[in-house]
């Protein structure tokens, strides 16, 4: 079987009607960019919300006590003996690093007005390192380890009415109930992107917030950070093996924020449906020229069947020639697409007015984020091609079963 | 002309299998763009209504700098005043006045961030379904002393149940702090977990009592009938009322606003999209019929057909095919509409990830006869559009070489 | 005065680089009533010839007058209008609309006119029964055989009550009884109603019935042959 001869001569066939096969692909070019242009432009802020909810929220894991999930209470502190601790840095190297935490809300009060705030106890450097919170300093100076002020919120330090070097009363509830109450002077102020965060940030140095709340250097929940969501995973499983014997459990993100994974999965497919609508009324389209193009050789495939070409030869051609011309279509829509995706991806646009507070308010930036995930190109590939071998079938059934005879008449 | 009417519409069936093809790609497209349409338009509804019944209502009232400083303090100045402002208004359903104070609420095991809204439930009952989302308990068991509404939430976050006891604190109109016991009355929970995170309900006049002043009032929330008064009815009060500051629900929720606004933007986008993907196959096919028809369209040229004839005929073609398949697409989409529009189309397997961003499980599809009308129109203009190529190229045909070919 | 009139007819191609002259200083005169042939080899210019005629094609030097009108002088829209009043068509092939029956067919082209319903339908039965089709009326053309086909267009080419008829090559396709059969229709037409049938054609059964035999031979006047009765 010479397949040169059979690519060539479907190649060939294709062109014979140069019109008709560019106004095919061409709809095919049209359904890909557009649909890239979507599954981008979604997979982008999903990609977003995601680094947003890990940097600034829950790290990629998370070591917990079993019971602090369900009930996020002070009470489930704890404190990893040395040969863990040593363990797991060992165990995390160069590229996965450790956060220990203390969160808890409290009641802050400036001169005159009291806010309900979050007090979060950080240790700067390792803070940084996870979202580079020191480069939404906008007044004053960033903590030391060993410090005893604080950095506080845009927002809150708005809705308290207090400035640089002010002082900020907390009162709040500790360890098993114990009063926490402190007085800080304000070493710096955020502004923090997150908007819901900026109106009642504390950052308080990570020993200070412990004693505060009366924990005993105890850490409420420690983050981990790693720089892919595949390493974290196989690190989850180390970690999993180091915490037996403690009432300690390590959870991924998407434990811990099973909603979040859940919407984003929703948007997802609603995305990919959308897309999928527009590639079957392509798809149907492309049928219309397939099956022009197969009826109107019936006499030259009549001929050549006659003359002793075998018919599954000729069935081979004709899905050959359908393939080629779905390839045709989704090549050029991904070697356009890519580098508008890519432009955009470097530039994203930014939104307008509207938009823009009410994406911020949810904690993102105001860019309309375009993602270049592989997974973005090849869904577009396997879809044509799926529906594309749905199309063939007609055209190999035909070349399979029509009647010689009749057609070698015409 | 008949004859006209009756040639283009017999041309179409000479090739049933392409034509077929391409009325069953319109079919499905404007189908699902149909149903796509009112999914969206029904969640956007749903979301409106959800937010405004919940505890939006249309038009809000507050101290002028309260938006924006959000303190305890910053009580409505006359009360009184307003209520008469309000009496004899048109096309009002009702009003409520509210109490509010941002604190904490501690349980023996955590502490949380809530914004307090200190009811009348009377005046409640009038605009708000609020105390439809209670899932246990009672709305506000005048039996027991300062009892609490919770969300589930914060109920499991905080570690309580019925019945039992919470600690809010919060800072009183003088600017102390003041702490007070309440019992656990009901738990509620709504579709929208950000809301439930940070509202906890009590009796107004427990609220006010520990604020320190019996008219201490924060809020006016007013109902229309409709929500399309909503910017007149404002505009109105805020000539009345002066001194205090007056907002219709655009104003005070631009994410609602835009909700609104855009969601049928995007729908009609999309329908947009499908009709463009459409109109490649329409062009194809209609260029296909023309060119295997050089000699018959030679041969009425020469007859005595006018171009202006012949072309008309093309875009009588097109547009027969398109109609067809976008009527019966509209047929269908109306009838999967109508199989969701009573139940509702039930996603309880992501009533969580709904919750996230606000929604119910069960979404009910939404279609106006508008939205089907201006349907049908695209279509149609999207098939004369697509037909004008394939027109051009019918009359450019030279009749004596044609007939010859 | 004869219906059409051609004088000093040029037509040429590729005047400004090598010259084709497909016609060469035509003058020709047709009558009412003729029943004649346009014959030569191919590329003697009979179609071109006919195409001029037919007002299909504009001559590059020379008039054609059609009942006294220059039928160059028209503008495009009135040319067309020109033709389908005036001037019957019957192609070798391809003459009838697939999708329409015979009656529909022939009464294309008075709907085309603007004839109202009643008149269109009396006249299309009435040219349907000259050319012994009455029993065919409401069938497509693949019902019909070639022979019947041919006999729709000619029925069809007479319904607008033209000038004279232009029949290019039309037994080509058919068989001898059937064309035997359609040049008996034409010449009974041709002498119950005076209708004038000029025939570009290579058939020598249309030429043995044709009383006027025009020969052209590389676009140029060969022979003018009146037979006489």
């Amino acid at each position: 079987m010479n397949w040169i001869l059979i690519f060539k001569l479907a190649w060939r066939n294709l062109w014979r009607n140069k019109r008709r096969t560019l106004i095919t692909a061409g709809s095919i070019l049209f359904a890909v960019i557009l649909a890239l242009l979507m599954d981008s432009m979604n997979l982008g802020s999903h990609e977003q919300i995601i680094s947003n909810s890990l940097r600034f929220g829950t790290g990629y894991l998370q070591i917990q006590d079993t019971a602090y999930f369900e009930t996020p209470s002070l009470d489930f502190a704890f404190d990893l003996d040395d040969h863990r601790e040593a363990a797991l840095n060992q165990l995390l190297g160069l590229h996965a690093y450790a956060v220990p935490r203390v969160e808890s809300f409290v009641l802050a009060a400036g001169e005159s007005e009291t806010r309900g705030a979050l007090v979060i106890g950080i240790i700067p450097e390792l803070e940084n390192r996870m979202n580079g919170f020191q480069n939404f300093l906008t007044e004053g100076e960033i903590l030391n380890d060993d410090d005893q002020m604080v950095m506080i919120g845009s927002g809150l330090a708005q809705r308290l009415s207090l400035s640089l070097h002010d002082t900020l009363v907390v009162i709040g509830q500790g360890y098993q109930g114990m009063q926490a109450a402190g007085k800080y002077p304000i070493k710096g102020i955020i502004s923090h992107p997150m908007e819901f965060l900026d109106n009642q940030l504390i950052y308080l140095p990570f020993e200070e917030a412990s004693w505060l709340f009366v924990m005993d250097g105890k850490a409420s929940h420690w983050l981990i950070m790693a720089d892919t969501d595949k390493n974290a995973l196989r690190v989850q499983q180390e970690i999993e093996k180091l915490l037996q014997g403690t009432e300690l459990q390590v959870l991924h993100w998407k434990d811990l924020q099973p909603d979040l994974v859940k919407a984003l999965a929703f948007d997802a497919v609603s995305g990919r449906i959308m897309q999928f609508i527009l590639y079957v009324v392509i798809a149907f389209g492309i049928f219309g020229t397939v099956l022009t193009m197969t009826l109107e050789r019936q006499k030259e495939f009549a001929i050549l069947v006659s003359l002793g070409m075998k018919r599954h030869i000729l069935a081979l051609q004709c899905f050959i020639e359908t393939i080629l011309i779905s390839i045709l279509g989704v090549g050029a829509g991904i070697v356009l697409g890519f580098p508008v995706l890519f432009y955009f991806n470097r530039n994203p646009i930014p939104l307008g007015e509207g938009l823009s507070d009410l994406v911020k308010e949810y904690g993102m930036e105001p860019f309309l984020p375009f993602s270049l995930a592989p997974t973005v190109f090849i869904f577009q590939g396997v879809t044509m091609l799926i529906l594309t071998l749905i199309i063939t079938t007609y055209p190999v059934w035909r070349s399979l079963t029509f009647p010689v005879l009749e057609n070698l008449r015409r | 002309m008949r004859t006209l009417l009756l040639l283009s519409w017999k041309n179409i069936w000479r090739n049933k299998g392409r034509s077929l093809a391409l009325m069953m790609a319109i079919i499905l497209g404007i189908a699902a763009g149909l149903l796509m349409f009112g999914l969206v338009a029904g969640l956007v509804m749903q979301r409106f209504n959800g937010l405004v019944e919940n505890h939006l209502s249309h038009i809000q009232i507050h101290h002028k700098d309260y938006l924006r400083e959000q303190e305890n303090k910053m009580i409505l100045p006359n009360p009184e005043q307003i209520r008469q402002g309000l009496e004899g208004l048109p096309n009002i359903k009702g009003y409520a006045f509210r109490t509010l104070s941002f604190g904490m609420l501690a349980s023996g095991y955590n502490s949380s961030g809530v914004k307090i809204t200190g009811i009348n439930k009377a005046e409640e009952e009038g605009i708000s379904k609020f105390k439809d989302n209670i899932i246990d308990g009672e709305y506000l068991d005048e039996s027991l002393r300062n009892p609490l509404l919770i969300s589930q939430r914060n109920a499991r976050k905080l570690r309580v149940q019925l019945g039992g006891r919470v600690v809010l604190t919060f800072q009183n109109l003088e600017g102390d702090l003041t702490s007070a016991a309440f019992r656990v009355s009901g738990i509620f929970r709504t579709s929208d977990s950000n809301f439930d995170d940070l509202n906890v309900y009590v009796n107004q006049a427990d609220l006010q009592e520990l604020l320190g002043e019996n008219e201490a009032y924060h809020q006016v929330a007013i109902l229309l009938d409709s929500r399309d008064e909503a910017e007149n009815i404002a505009g109105l009060l805020s000539e009345k009322l002066p001194e205090v500051d007056i907002r219709s629900w655009s104003a005070l929720s631009p994410e609602l606003r835009i909700l609104v606004e855009q969601g049928g933007f995007i729908m009609y986008i999309f329908m947009i999209i499908i009709l463009l993907g459409l109109s490649f196959g329409i062009l194809n096919t209609m260029l296909m019929a023309v060119f295997e028809r050089v000699q018959e369209l030679g041969m009425l040229m020469a007859i005595g057909m006018t171009k202006v004839k012949v072309a008309a005929m093309i875009v009588l073609e097109t547009t027969f095919i398109a109609l067809i398949g976008g009527v019966i697409g509209v047929i269908l989409g109306l009838g999967i509409h109508s199989l969701f529009a009573e139940e509702g189309l039930d996603l309880s397997g992501f009533a969580d990830a709904l919750a996230e961003f606000g929604y119910d499980a069960i979404i009910y599809p939404l279609l106006e006869a508008k939205d089907v009308g201006i349907t049908i129109i695209m279509v149609f203009i999207t098939a004369v559009l697509a037909a004008v190529i394939p027109a051009i190229r019918a009359v450019q045909l030279n009749p004596a070489e044609a007939v010859r070919k | 005065m004869p219906i059409i009139q051609t004088k000093q007819l040029f037509k040429i191609y590729n005047e400004d680089t090598i010259p084709v002259y497909a016609l060469r200083d035509l003058s020709l005169d047709f009558e009412e009533g003729e029943f004649t042939t346009i014959v030569g080899p191919s590329g003697s210019g009979k179609t071109t010839l006919l195409n001029m005629i037919g007002g299909l094609d504009t001559p590059t030097r020379g008039d054609v007058f059609i009942d006294g009108t220059n039928i160059a002088s028209l503008r495009k829209g009135d040319l067309i209008d020109f033709r389908l009043r005036n001037i019957g068509f019957v192609f070798q092939s391809y003459n009838l609309i697939p999708v329409l029956t015979a009656l529909e067919n022939v009464s294309l082209i008075m709907e085309l006119q603007n004839l109202d319903p009643k008149s269109t339908r009396e006249r299309a039965l009435q040219v349907l029964e000259e050319v012994g089709l009455a029993d065919k009326l409401h069938s497509k053309p693949s019902e019909l055989s070639g022979g019947q086909q041919q006999r729709v267009a000619v029925a069809r080419a007479l319904a607008s009550r033209p000038k004279f008829v232009l029949a290019d090559e039309p037994t080509a396709n058919l068989d001898s009884k059937a064309a035997m059969n359609l040049l008996d229709i034409m010449a009974k037409l041709n002498v119950e109603e005076s209708m004038t049938f000029i025939f570009s054609t290579h058939d020598q059964r249309v030429i043995e019935r044709a009383r006027r035999v025009v020969t052209l031979v590389d676009g140029a006047l060969h022979e003018d042959l009146v037979k006489s009765k």
